[in-house]
């Protein structure tokens, strides 16, 4: 996600704000699982019914991720320190 | 900002991935296989050393075990948690509906095995291990002719001899 974050920056995600296109989340690969399964940092790309286009922002290292169901989001990122 | 950090000592904070993996399409379990195993070893060879009267040498080799159980130990949450979020995928879930139950308490016998001395604990992972090394076998595309003698297409490979 260079170079909007680089390894080792704290984020805060808040869960209860609508995600539009251009948030940066943080998802788990299922929802049942999310509080113990590896989570990802991506930017919304684009809204598709209930599932989330992703992409990262270093696009010379990212490759194409999958539809990412909406429940399987965290939170969106509102503050990195 | 870095007296907010501190407070990770109080709250860990999780970590997330951004960087994607390059989808190179290596993966295999011979690793989390022999990991499974040297846990099994080390705690039999920890079960030997004498409990009272221990010489330095005893001291020594009980220290020397814990970690490289240890060690193995978190080799196998590693190897796990890959197989889990990189090479597995949804149709597989849904093939194995109790595969995240499968990967979750495998996972848990990890760390239980870095907690414990326990031959039962670490039998049990070891099946576990194994298990989804089954799994992953039924799923796992036959390699390319490039690839001949990586471990899933060696007969003599000892991850086979670890699956029997």
């Amino acid at each position: 996600m260079l170079p909007s974050f680089k390894p080792g920056d704290h984020v805060v995600t808040f869960a209860w704000s609508k995600i539009k296109a251009g948030d940066v989340v943080v998802f788990a690969g299922d929802a049942k699982l999310k509080r113990v399964l590896p989570v990802y940092i991506k930017r919304v790309l684009a809204i598709e019914d209930k599932s989330l286009h992703v992409i990262g922002d270093n696009k010379n290292e990212s490759a194409k991720m999958p539809l990412v169901p909406a429940k399987n989001v965290l939170g969106r990122v509102i503050w990195k320190y | 900002m870095k007296l907010l950090r501190k407070l990770d000592f109080i709250v860990r904070p999780r970590i997330a991935l951004a960087h994607c993996d390059i989808p190179c399409g290596i993966y295999e379990t011979g690793t989390l296989l022999v990991a499974a195993q040297t846990i099994i070893r080390m705690v039999e060879v920890l079960e030997a050393l004498p409990v009272e009267n221990q010489s330095l040498k005893d001291r020594n080799n009980f220290i020397r075990c814990v970690h490289v159980k240890e060690k193995h130990a978190s080799i196998c949450e590693e190897q796990l948690v890959t197989l889990w979020a990189d090479f597995f995928k949804p149709e597989h879930f849904k093939k194995w509906p109790d595969l995240h139950e499968k990967f979750w308490k495998a996972v848990n016998l990890a760390s239980d095995n870095k907690q414990n001395v326990s031959l039962d604990k670490a039998s049990e992972l070891m099946a576990a291990c194994r298990e989804l090394a089954g799994i992953f076998d039924q799923v796992k595309v036959a390699p390319k002719t490039d690839l001949a003698g990586t471990v899933s297409d060696n007969p003599d490979s000892p991850k086979k001899k670890l699956m029997s």
